[in-house]
């Protein structure tokens, strides 16, 4: 590929899963080929320099780099410390580094994240704490590798907000990312690749104006959020299969969760929406019998549960599924704590979700989204009914949202009661039938049907 | 109190040597005795109460219990009882370097030594890993109990190998992947510059850094004297 880029341009790579975007951000930041070795053919020039030919710390200089997860990029405990990291690794003297921490603070605006322990922040704080620490050396360049994955709406816009400054004072921006929405009133100019190709390079305003069924076949996500189509409206009997009653979770003198109550029905894709913090994942281990510390009752068929019965009922897929596959094959991994398994249901269950082929394979082998259809698999057989799943689609593109889509409309028909933890305003309002609103350990909205539009306003906190 | 990162590495090299040419159980209560004084006064309290309390009831096991059982039996609850307890001053210590020192102070003060740069940049990534790695770990454990594994010293006693297997396997993966992200982030932001790091915070000798060293020296003497005299 050949791809020029001028001094001061912005510009958004997008493309589908493996498109090879993030290698194009690993050119231009020297990880390829001083980090990831491999065979790399043609010439990369950064600000004047060769790339290959040049050290890293040098290109380091030019270029800064914020990655996809905020809770790898650090490395103090507190804040301020952080965001001289890359000035201390120059050799830069304690009085210039003390100014040069004030300076940022005045730019951009971090009066409140001074002196913070990192580890309490919430994601987009640390997000944040990333890009001060990056823009702090000073770059001609700054790289951003999907900076948005795990970041709830009202970061995402404090993140573009930051974008934006870049930009105005005359940084050079790329950007590869799968979200595209904030972005659009940000970029120059659009760079689409597919298969390793760049595909079409226009600018932004053309790329705005290209006709929706485009942008779909060309499996990107929204330029626009207020033009998710709404799906998931199906009249559901409420069987109230799954209660919630007065959930409270106290956790470090402050009230997480507060008098929670809902219900919830066979065949309901339930989103649980929320700033970061609102509560829900505490939410989500309450009901999976995972927290401690928590009052109130869980009901099942009118039944309350403990939390051990609860363990048994629900099962959690978790953002990173790596973390729940135990064991060295797809097949064992089926069977693992199950007295007496039963290879053909295990087959059946496997040839559902198009995974019998890879039945010998190790489950960290597997794609994400595979593993993330063998959590399911493991559910079933299990017999789980109730299922959680946080973030699944954190980072996808649109098929692979798509494929997430269709997995769990069909664990809905199958009679699962579904509870969707998600940020994605476009999952929620294509898939799910109902959206709950957490905002500070309260339910403050329960949204089904046509009213689902009113999240983006609410995510946003402009109600 | 402030230590220099080099003072806290000195005392954990001495110790992990000490712990295993000591025999006096005196020796060891003070090879104990000083990270709990460090853990505590660096306010890490609770942390302290845990391993004083997990050291005396390995102590009262080793002399009061393991000589009231049968032989064989007493003896291997004998060999986990010490072996594990002169573990724990250099768990103790490894636990306060963690928690008390910035990676930013660690390379700053290591980096003086005039290590080798690859040496220097690893030992970094592994002091940032280990909170990473606590998180991580309540993860997988979450995960463990919802398949109705157990996690606990139970499954590890009744089917060791089985459920370490469950352990590492998402923990080491997890840990590869994370301490990649952790050095790519690192090397972006110039960590491989080769002229001397600066660091917002002081980093010096103290008064505490000498008082630290001259205890450790003497529990150094004290050892090799109770070892020529045999005492308790």
């Amino acid at each position: 590929m050949n791809l020029i880029i001028r001094s001061g341009e912005c510009v958004l790579l997008c493309g589908p899963s493996g498109c090879g975007k993030t290698t194009v951000t690993r050119l231009a930041n020297g990880l390829i080929p001083h980090f990831f070795h491999g065979n790399l053919s043609g010439q990369v020039n950064v600000n004047g320099m060769d790339t290959r030919e040049t050290e890293i710390a040098a290109l380091s200089d030019a270029v800064g780099t914020v990655f996809q997860n905020p809770r790898t990029q650090f490395f103090n405990t507190d804040t301020d410390s952080e965001i001289v990291f890359g000035l201390e690794n120059r050799g830069i003297p304690r009085e210039a580094l003390r100014f040069r921490l004030d300076e940022l603070t005045e730019e951009l605006h971090l009066s409140e994240l001074r002196g913070r322990n990192i580890f309490e922040l919430s994601g987009g704080e640390k997000q944040k704490i990333a890009f001060s620490s990056v823009y702090a050396s000073a770059p001609d360049v700054l790289v951003f590798d999907e900076p948005s994955s795990n970041l709830d709406m009202k970061a995402i816009g404090e993140l573009a907000d930051l974008i934006q400054q870049a930009k105005i004072s005359g940084k050079t921006i790329l950007i590869a990312e799968h979200r595209i929405w904030y972005l659009m009133d940000i970029v120059d100019r659009v760079v689409y690749m597919q298969d390793g190709r760049i595909a079409s390079d226009m600018e932004a305003s053309a790329f705005k104006a290209l006709p929706e069924a485009d942008i779909r076949r060309m499996g990107l996500r929204v330029r626009d959020l207020s033009v998710s189509e709404s799906g998931g409206v199906k009249t559901i009997a409420a069987d109230g299969l799954l209660s919630a009653q007065k959930i409270s979770v106290r956790l470090g003198g402050r009230n997480v969760l507060n008098d929670i109550s809902f219900q919830a029905s066979r065949g309901e894709i339930i989103a649980i929406a929320g700033v970061n913090g609102a509560g829900k994942s505490t939410l989500a281990r309450m009901l999976c019998g995972l927290q401690k510390n928590g009052s109130g009752t869980v009901l099942w068929t009118g039944k309350p549960m403990s939390r051990r019965l609860r363990r048994k009922k629900a099962y959690m897929v978790m953002q990173d599924v790596g973390h729940q596959l135990f064991t060295d094959s797809v097949a064992a991994e089926c069977a693992l704590g199950i007295k007496a398994p039963n290879k053909d249901e295990i087959d059946r269950t496997l040839e559902k979700v198009d995974l019998l082929a890879y039945k010998e394979r190790h489950p960290l082998s597997l794609s994400g989204g595979q593993m993330q259809r063998l959590a399911v698999v493991v559910s079933d057989i299990c017999g789980k009914e109730l299922l959680v799943f946080d973030e699944p689609t954190s980072g996808l593109d649109l098929k692979s949202m798509e494929e997430v889509g269709i997995l769990t409309r069909s664990l809905a028909t199958q009679g699962k009661v579904l509870l969707i933890i998600t940020h994605d305003i476009e999952f929620m309002m294509r898939i799910c039938t109902r959206i709950l609103f957490i905002r500070d350990g309260e339910i403050v909205k329960d949204l089904s049907g046509g009213q689902k539009e009113k999240i983006v306003r609410l995510l946003r906190g402009e109600e | 109190m402030r230590l220099d990162p080099r003072t806290k590495l000195l005392i954990l090299a001495v110790t992990s040597v000490s712990v295993f040419m000591n025999k006096s159980i005196a020796v060891e209560c003070v090879l104990a005795g000083i990270p709990l004084v460090l853990l505590s006064v660096s306010g890490n309290l609770k942390r302290m109460l845990k391993y004083a309390a997990f050291f005396l009831a390995l102590l009262l096991i080793q002399l009061f219990i393991v000589p009231r059982l049968p032989v064989t039996f007493g003896g291997i609850v004998y060999m986990f009882a010490v072996y594990i307890r002169k573990l724990l001053p250099c768990f103790m210590l490894g636990s306060f370097l963690i928690a008390t020192t910035s990676v930013s102070k660690f390379l700053a003060a290591i980096t003086k030594l005039r290590l080798s740069k690859g040496l220097t940049i690893a030992l970094a990534v592994t002091l940032r890993y280990f909170p990473t790695m606590r998180e991580e770990w309540a993860s997988i454990r979450d995960a463990m109990a919802l398949r109705g594994i157990s996690a606990s010293a139970a499954g590890l006693i009744s089917h060791p190998i089985q459920t370490m297997e469950h352990v590492y396997v998402p923990l080491l993966v997890s840990a590869s992947r994370i301490s990649d992200e952790i050095t790519q982030a690192a090397i972006t932001r110039g960590i491989e510059h080769t002229g001397e790091r600066s660091c917002i915070e002081e980093i010096a000798f103290s008064f505490a850094d000498l008082l630290v060293v001259i205890a450790y020296a003497a529990v150094v003497a004290g050892m090799v004297y109770a070892g020529m005299k045999g005492v308790f």
